[in-house]
């Protein structure tokens, strides 16, 4: 541990917090373990039984984390973090908002509300858009919106465009492209994505706490969605805003002065930063060598190593995002952070890191690994069965009666119940703590909540399986070599039909239907304990278009349904009216290639 | 900022439309070492760490 790591070691809370959650996952996975072996030894305890003694014990002890998580967030959060002035002279700050073939009337509309809501906020900051779009045709267009965006918001010397021409090192090059161009001008700046909005008063917030602790080198808020329509896509959304600040108030008391750092809705301290995150490329060819895709955990742990605090703050209402609307965009996207995540476990080694950002980059791997070692624990349970000695029902010589064998299956339940429990338990205790705080009342009321989150936990269980194939079958592409890259974001993505279902999970029905066969076929009597795993693979299609499917806002009301925020209004009503007057012909001629002429600093 | 800067790790081709761009003020941002030439030394560096970390 580096001297300024150990200024930043964690307080007495946050070590207990980590003790806690280390006890209950061990605790639990131990407990699992144990019901499973003895359940395995009624039999004979073989080798496959030993394998699945070690499987669940790894799997049950990763629920357990997260469900540790969440009892934190309950009762053992930390307090309200500080809430400063901003004191005048304001930092020089810049919003950065990088992208890449987005579609420009929606991304500039974005900017257009954020910079209103800002000036109302009495802040003063800059904006610059950071373009990677390849397509010149799309550069064209989002080059029509930002002269719109100029002349709409008298922007002309404090937001400014710079298109790319090479995207190497994708968004973090591209960030980094311009610190190392311009950050020489700004002491802070707020990371945006594309479809991020932001209050006013949240980057005042941020400016402030920034101003009033020098050490502290990045701050992260916590996004929630906005704009779902779709059943799956306001499922995410419910839970961003319902489980989602209980979960990361936990995360923030476990992770103390080493936080995490996820892109965008973040604010940097711009030296800091630059000092400190100039990532290299790894060695090797992709998927695990070349470029680093998931760099925001990377840049966060290089924060720290070099001495800077990274906190993150769930209290913040006024940060949004957007989400993915059905399953397959989901699993793209997923695809692409296992990718990343997968990336980490070459940094884990890595030179001067700080314990807890080495646990970090573990637990990144294994939250996509976690996955087969449940696809593993399916399978030898089948073959475990082949191994299984024949029940002995007269095992004496002259034996009369015969003994019928003990079955495990109070054991399996107990597994099954506690598994479960772990899953369910954490969602309800938020649940109730919603009622008795009242925190209800921003959800529908009581009943409509406790619908909400019966459904959610309906909805992610039945999906489960489906996620299990897609992140083991993403594992399993990436330690195979196959770079599935970083493609940008397809935002907004509607309906899928059946047919949409069928072509992209037609694999999962097929894979559901060879278990639901050769269980019965080696193993009859586990056939049952497969079916919530099995049934769901088969109806993969159906769900897959279903949830696609516009819900209703009686389910899964959140507080923005009922009162949007100002800059969300704002953002509705700039892109309503920039649609009626939107006109693709109006492209402005092809920006000429020349010396650069920056604006002065 | 010159556009054929040999020091400059990545390519900054831009594009300049009009007076868009951000202002010119550079600012280093050094390359930092995340691999080791051997896992033993990292497995080394967490043991060390591990060690003082119990000392303390």
């Amino acid at each position: 541990m580096t001297l300024q790591q150990r200024q930043l070691a964690a307080d007495g809370a946050t070590r207990f917090a980590r003790a806690f959650a280390v006890f209950l996952s061990l605790g639990c996975a131990a407990l699992a373990s144990m019901l499973l072996a003895e359940a395995a030894a009624r039999d004979g305890f073989s080798g496959w039984d030993g394998i699945r003694a070690l499987l669940v014990f790894a799997t049950t002890a990763w629920l357990a984390w997260g469900a540790s998580l969440a009892l934190i967030g309950l009762f053992g959060g930390r307090s309200t973090p500080p809430r400063p002035a901003l004191d005048a002279p304001q930092p020089r700050t810049v919003i950065a908002v990088p992208i890449c073939n987005e579609d420009p009337l929606t991304t500039f509309a974005r900017i257009a509300a954020i910079d209103r809501s800002v000036t109302r906020a009495g802040v003063t900051a800059d904006f610059v858009v950071l373009s990677d779009t390849r397509d010149d045709a799309l550069a064209g267009k989002e080059q029509f919106a930002f002269a719109r965006l100029l002349r709409e918001t008298d922007g002309q010397g404090r937001i400014f465009y710079r298109r790319r021409r090479d995207n190497a090192g994708r968004k973090a090059g591209n960030i980094e492209e311009f610190m190392r161009s311009s950050g020489g001008a700004y002491d802070l700046a707020v990371i945006l994505d594309a479809d991020s909005l932001m209050e006013g008063e949240t980057i005042r917030a941020m400016i402030a706490r920034m101003q009033a602790d020098p050490q502290l080198g990045l701050l992260q808020t916590l996004p929630k969605i906005i704009g779902a329509r779709s059943f799956f896509g306001r499922a995410l959304q419910f839970a961003s805003w319902f489980h989602g600040p209980i979960f990361t108030r936990g995360l923030a008391r476990m992770q103390g002065p080493t936080g995490p750092f996820w892109g965008h809705n973040a604010i940097i301290r711009v030296r800091a930063f630059a000092e400190s995150c100039g990532l290299p490329e790894l060695s090797g060819p992709p998927p695990l060598g070349g470029h680093i895709l998931s760099h925001d955990y990377v840049e966060a742990a290089l924060l720290a190593r070099a001495g800077w605090k990274v906190e993150v703050d769930e209290t913040w209402g006024g940060s949004f995002e957007e989400g993915p609307e059905n399953v397959l965009s989901f699993a793209r996207r997923e695809r692409r952070w296992c990718q990343g995540n997968l990336q980490h476990a070459r940094l884990i080694f890595a030179p001067g890191l700080a314990g807890w950002s080495r646990f970090v980059f573990l637990q990144n791997v294994t939250a996509y690994v976690v996955s087969l070692l449940w696809a593993a624990f399916l399978i030898t349970s089948a073959i475990s069965t082949l191994y299984a000695p024949p029940p002995e029902y007269f095992p004496g010589p002259y034996q009369l009666f015969p003994v019928f064998p003990d079955t495990s299956t109070r054991e399996i339940t107990l597994l099954a119940l506690g598994v479960l429990g772990l899953l369910v338990v954490p969602k309800l205790l938020i649940l109730l703590h919603a009622i008795l705080t009242k925190r209800a009342r921003d959800f529908g009321r009581s009943l409509r909540m406790s619908l909400s989150v019966l459904t959610e936990i309906v909805l992610t269980t039945l999906l489960a399986p489906l996620m299990l194939l897609y992140h083991s079958r993403a594992v399993l592409q990436v330690l195979s070599g196959q770079d599935g890259g970083w493609p940008a974001n397809q935002r907004n993505e509607g309906r899928l039909s059946l047919a949409d279902g069928w072509a992209a999970g037609r694999w999962i029905v097929f894979i559901g239907a060879a278990i639901i066969a050769a269980v019965q076929w080696v193993a009859p009597d586990l056939t049952i304990w497969l079916l919530p795993v099995a049934v769901p693979m088969l109806l993969a299609p159906l769900l897959i278009a279903w949830t696609s499917r516009p819900l209703p806002r009686t389910l899964f009301a959140v507080p923005e349904d009922a009162a949007p925020l100002d800059v969300v209004a704002e953002y509705d009503s700039i892109c309503d009216v920039w649609r009626l007057t939107w006109n693709d012909e109006h492209l402005m001629a092809k920006p000429k290639a020349a010396d650069l002429t920056h604006a002065p600093a | 900022m010159n556009l054929q800067d040999a020091t400059t790790p990545y390519s900054a081709m831009t594009v300049e439309a009009e007076t868009w761009m951000p202002p010119a003020a550079p600012l280093a941002m050094p390359r930092q070492t995340l691999e080791r030439r051997g896992h033993l030394a990292g497995l080394a560096d967490v043991a060390r760490a591990f060690l003082l970390r119990r000392k303390a």
